[in-house]
C-alpha cells in the first residue's frame, strides 16, 4: 500500500487523492441558472411578441363587438324625453275637452 | 465576451472539491458552486481585474460557503445534518486498502475546525502559496501558516497508525 511508505511525507500521500467529481447534470444545471440570473425582473415579466399579438387580437375583437353593438336602431328613452312628457301630462286639459264635460254634466 | 461554460469545464471540478471539503454536503456545495457562476454571470465585469482567475474564484467559493452557512438556522444543524449524511468526499477506488485508507483521511479532515481544512485544501490540493491562501480567504498570510501547521499536526496524529503501523 503507498501509504505504508514512510519516504513519502503526509502532503504528497494527500495530494494524490482525487475529490469526487461533480455529478454529470451540474454543468448544465449551473449554467442554466447563471443565464437566468442575468435577466432582470422586469425582462421576466415583460410578455414576448406572442403575447402582444394575443393582445393586439383581443383588441381588435372587442373593437368589432362594440361597433357591431352600437348600430343605429331604436333609441331608448333619454331624460329630456322622461322630462317632456311629464309636463304634457301636468298640462291644464285644453278647453274643448271642458266645454264637453260641462256639458255632459248640466242638470 | 464571457464563457461561463470554459470557466465551468476548466475550474469547476477544483471548485466542487473545495466545496465538498468545507461544507461536507454535494447539495450545499452544488448550491454554493451555482451560486458562484450566478454572480459572475450578474457582475461579468467582476472577472476583467482578475489577475488569478482561479484564485479568484477560490474566494467567491468560499464566499459562496460562508454565505450559505449564514443563511442556515444554525450550525449545529448543518453539522447534525452532515453526521446524518455521510458525504464520500474522494472519489472511491477500486483497491480496498486504498479505498480504506481515504476514508481515514476524510474523516480525519472533518475533524479539523472548518478554517483549518480550507487552508489545507488550498495548500495541498490547489498548490497555493500562504499569501495566495490569505487572499482567498480574508486571513493574514502568518495566520494561514499557522492553521496550516496545526491542521497537518493534527491529520498526522489521527493518520501516523495507518501510515507506520
Amino acid at each position: 500500500m503507498k501509504s505504508e511508505d514512510p519516504e513519502i511525507p503526509l502532503e504528497n500521500l494527500l495530494r494524490s487523492l482525487p475529490f469526487q467529481s461533480p455529478p454529470a447534470g451540474l454543468r448544465e444545471q449551473v449554467l442554466a441558472a447563471a443565464h437566468n440570473s442575468t435577466q432582470t425582473a422586469w425582462s421576466r415579466i415583460w410578455p414576448p411578441p406572442a403575447a402582444w399579438m394575443g393582445l393586439a387580437a383581443l383588441w381588435l375583437l372587442i373593437a368589432a363587438v362594440s361597433s357591431f353593438l352600437s348600430a343605429p336602431g331604436p333609441r331608448p328613452p333619454q331624460q329630456a324625453d322622461l322630462v317632456q312628457s311629464k309636463a304634457r301630462a301636468s298640462e291644464k286639459p285644453a278647453r274643448p275637452t271642458l266645454l264637453a264635460v260641462q256639458l255632459h254634466f248640466r242638470p | 465576451m464571457l464563457d461561463l461554460s470554459e470557466i465551468y469545464d476548466a475550474h469547476a471540478q477544483a471548485l466542487y472539491g473545495f466545496l465538498l471539503n468545507l461544507t461536507r454536503n454535494e447539495a450545499d456545495s452544488q448550491d454554493a458552486l451555482q451560486e458562484v457562476f450566478a454572480r459572475i454571470a450578474r457582475k461579468p465585469g467582476c472577472l476583467t481585474e482578475v489577475r488569478d482567475l482561479r484564485a479568484f474564484l477560490f474566494r467567491m467559493a468560499h464566499h459562496a460557503s460562508v454565505d450559505q452557512t449564514r443563511n442556515r438556522a444554525s450550525r449545529t444543524r448543518t453539522a447534525e445534518r452532515a453526521a446524518l449524511e455521510p458525504t464520500e468526499l474522494f472519489a472511491p477506488s477500486t483497491d480496498p486498502d486504498a479505498d480504506f485508507f481515504r476514508k481515514r483521511v476524510a474523516e480525519a479532515l472533518q475533524e479539523l475546525p472548518e478554517e483549518q481544512r480550507a487552508v489545507v485544501h488550498l495548500k495541498i490540493w490547489e498548490d497555493l502559496t500562504f499569501v495566495e491562501i490569505a487572499r482567498v480567504l480574508d486571513i493574514p498570510a502568518n495566520t494561514a501558516a499557522s492553521r496550516y501547521r496545526y491542521a497537518i499536526e493534527k491529520l498526522g496524529s489521527h493518520l501516523r497508525p495507518l501510515l507506520h503501523p
